[in-house]
């Protein structure tokens, strides 16, 4: 079997001539380190510090020599919060499988998130299980994650149960890590919106929805749930079908305020090609939060 | 109206049963293999148009499991073949009368009145024929079997009125009088009974005979013979005669009756002109009940109301299939 993460690498570098990919290395960096750090760690000059630590601007403004402290020693771990139920394994927005946009993400994340030293964790799960995997910082390791979620992803997995996974996530994650929540569009009711206010104060959260198809889209929709063959009468009613695109939009709109408002990081994905430009654009927006 | 094969609206539950349970035992087994899969079928599901639409969907299906129903219903009786029996006398389809008239001058009124009674008997005839047999010292055959009406009323209208005068004279004699002497009733008879055809058939066939039985001359039959030979072809002799007022007041009546009731017919004395209409009547009346006993059952198809009908329901049910995209 071909490792999953040599594919999701391919991928990743036929968007390198969009210029995208070293730009996501630099945009993963400042999601780490943030940018008020340079300020909150500078201290005073010791005998010993190394002089080309030394903050010469600051040191300039404040009078006193000031040093700049390094952060890069420090490993960040990110954990990829995952749904593995039988939701997942439906159509993504434009027709590719839920599963495999979402496998990209983490692919994506991931694979900068290695590159960095940082660690990645997978907390994922269902109605049933929870498939977890420690932090480690290895390539090898990455490909087990992506392997794991792979073989989770099936049609006949239990239903899905995100908010199971999630409290999971913020009872038993105790350090402070970059927390990636890959979900589909599940609505998010008062409960999720507590939920996710509570990580967002503990972690470091970014949010990423694979935006779900249109269930009258294309011809022969079965309810992943509960097996419901849409009737292909309802397709072809024309007031139907406009009503369900218009509260589509409603939706993916409002779910934008939604996050905007708790101030997480979120993107909306509904195939792969989308991937990376939409990671790109969310490590950006982060940086300017 | 009746079905004929009544066994096949039997046959049509086992049909019912496979139409409606196996597309639904096809179903079932295709939703394993999910199109494609989508999840939160919710959002279509919570939309207020999406109970209007699955009320529509469902009048739609229900209005199509209506029109399936007696689609299937119709085809199943037509395919019972709906038949319209009736019970008909076929023998009056069979039944071949000849008027066997002897125009020597002493018969003419008694001949004009039969002929007035079978021109009128014959507009209400359906299915018999009728032939007409002149005689006098030779026989001639005036028509042939047939059940043209319109040429019967013709043909006996034209030897009526050159009988009473008013017509040709060839019309009622021509042919009659090659041989020697007169009223030669055994030739007379025997021609009468060659005149019927489709010997192998089986038929009804009676001779009405009007003569007087005064023989003038040598016939090459007599009358015992011409009759036997009609009892050997199974032809009744129906006799009229009008010399005498009682039965078997000559000797010559008295033959006549013999022969005819040997043939199984039956013997008239005439009384008055004005009785030959009575006569004629019992006549009929007499072979109608001969061969009333043997009613026949026809059976005819009917199928033009239900192909009708099932080609108006299989056009609506192409609409509402098209409509439902069932």
């Amino acid at each position: 079997m071909d490792s999953l993460l040599v594919r999701i690498k391919s991928r990743m570098f036929i968007h390198a001539h969009r210029k995208a990919l070293h730009l996501l290395d630099g945009e993963y960096g400042s999601l780490v380190t943030g940018r008020s750090m340079d300020f909150e760690d500078l201290r005073s000059y010791v005998a010993g510090d190394e002089v080309r630590d030394i903050d010469w601007k600051a040191t300039a403004r404040h009078g006193a020599t000031l040093v700049r402290r390094y952060t890069a020693l420090r490993r960040q771990t990110v954990y990829f919060v995952l749904d593995t139920g039988r939701n997942m394994a439906a159509h993504a927005a434009d027709g590719e499988r839920k599963s495999e946009v979402a496998l990209f993400v983490v692919g994506v994340l991931g694979y900068l998130a290695v590159r960095h030293g940082d660690e990645v964790a997978l907390l994922s799960g269902d109605a049933e299980r929870t498939i977890r995997l420690p932090a480690r910082s290895s390539e090898d390791h990455l490909e087990r994650v992506l392997r794991s979620i792979d073989s989770a992803h099936s049609l006949d997995s239990p239903l899905s149960d995100l908010d199971r996974t999630l409290q999971l996530v913020a009872r038993t994650v105790r350090r402070r890590a970059i927390v990636v929540v890959i979900t589909d569009d599940a609505p998010l009711g008062p409960d999720q919106t507590r939920l996710v206010r509570r990580l967002r104060a503990q972690h470091e959260l970014v949010w990423v929805t694979v935006g779900d198809i249109d269930p009258l889209r294309l011809a022969g929709a079965t309810a992943v749930d509960d097996g419901w063959r849409i009737p292909e009468t309802l397709r072809m009613d024309r007031r139907l079908t406009a009503e369900l695109t218009r509260s589509i939009e409603e939706d993916v709109a409002e779910r934008q305020t939604t996050f905007d408002d708790l101030k997480v990081s979120h993107r909306r994905i509904g195939r792969i090609d989308d991937v990376v430009p939409s990671l790109l654009h969310l490590l950006k927006a982060r940086t300017r939060a | 109206m009746g079905l004929a094969n009544a066994w096949i609206l039997l046959g049509l539950v086992p049909v019912v049963v496979a139409v409606i349970v196996v597309p639904r035992l096809a179903r079932r087994r295709r939703s394993s293999d999910a199109g494609v899969p989508v999840a939160h079928t919710g959002r279509l599901t919570r939309l207020p148009g999406y109970i209007a639409a699955v009320a529509r969907m469902r009048g739609l299906s229900i209005a199509a499991l209506l029109v399936v129903s007696l689609f299937i219903a119709t085809a199943a009786l037509l395919a019972a073949r709906p038949v319209i029996t009736s019970t008909e006398k076929p023998a009056k389809f069979t039944r071949d009368v000849v008027l066997c008239l002897d125009v020597s001058g002493s018969m003419t009124d008694v001949d004009i009145d039969v002929l007035e009674r079978f021109k009128e008997l014959s507009e209400g005839f359906e299915g018999e024929r009728l032939a007409l047999v002149i005689f006098n010292s030779s026989a001639a055959q005036v028509f042939p079997l047939t059940d043209d009406y319109d040429y019967i009323a013709e043909q006996l209208e034209a030897v009526r009125s050159s009988l009473d005068g008013t017509g040709e004279f060839g019309d009622a004699f021509g042919g009659t009088l090659t041989g020697e002497g007169a009223s030669l009733i055994g030739d007379g008879l025997a021609s009468c009974v060659l005149t019927f055809d489709r010997t192998d058939e089986k038929r009804s066939r009676s001779v009405v005979l009007a003569t007087d039985n005064d023989i003038n001359g040598t016939p090459i039959m007599t009358l015992d013979e011409a009759g036997a030979f009609a009892t050997s072809r199974d032809v009744r002799v129906y006799g009229i005669d009008p010399s005498v007022t009682k039965p078997g007041d000559s000797e010559d009546s008295a033959e006549f009756q013999r022969v005819a009731d040997s043939t199984g017919g039956q013997y008239f004395v005439l009384e008055s002109a004005d009785t030959v209409p009575t006569i004629v009547d019992g006549i009929e009346a007499t072979e109608a009940a001969l061969v009333d006993d043997e009613p026949k059952l026809i059976v005819s198809d009917q199928p033009t109301l239900f192909v009708a009908l099932s080609i108006v329901l299989l056009a609506s049910l192409l609409v509402l299939a098209w409509r439902a995209r069932l």
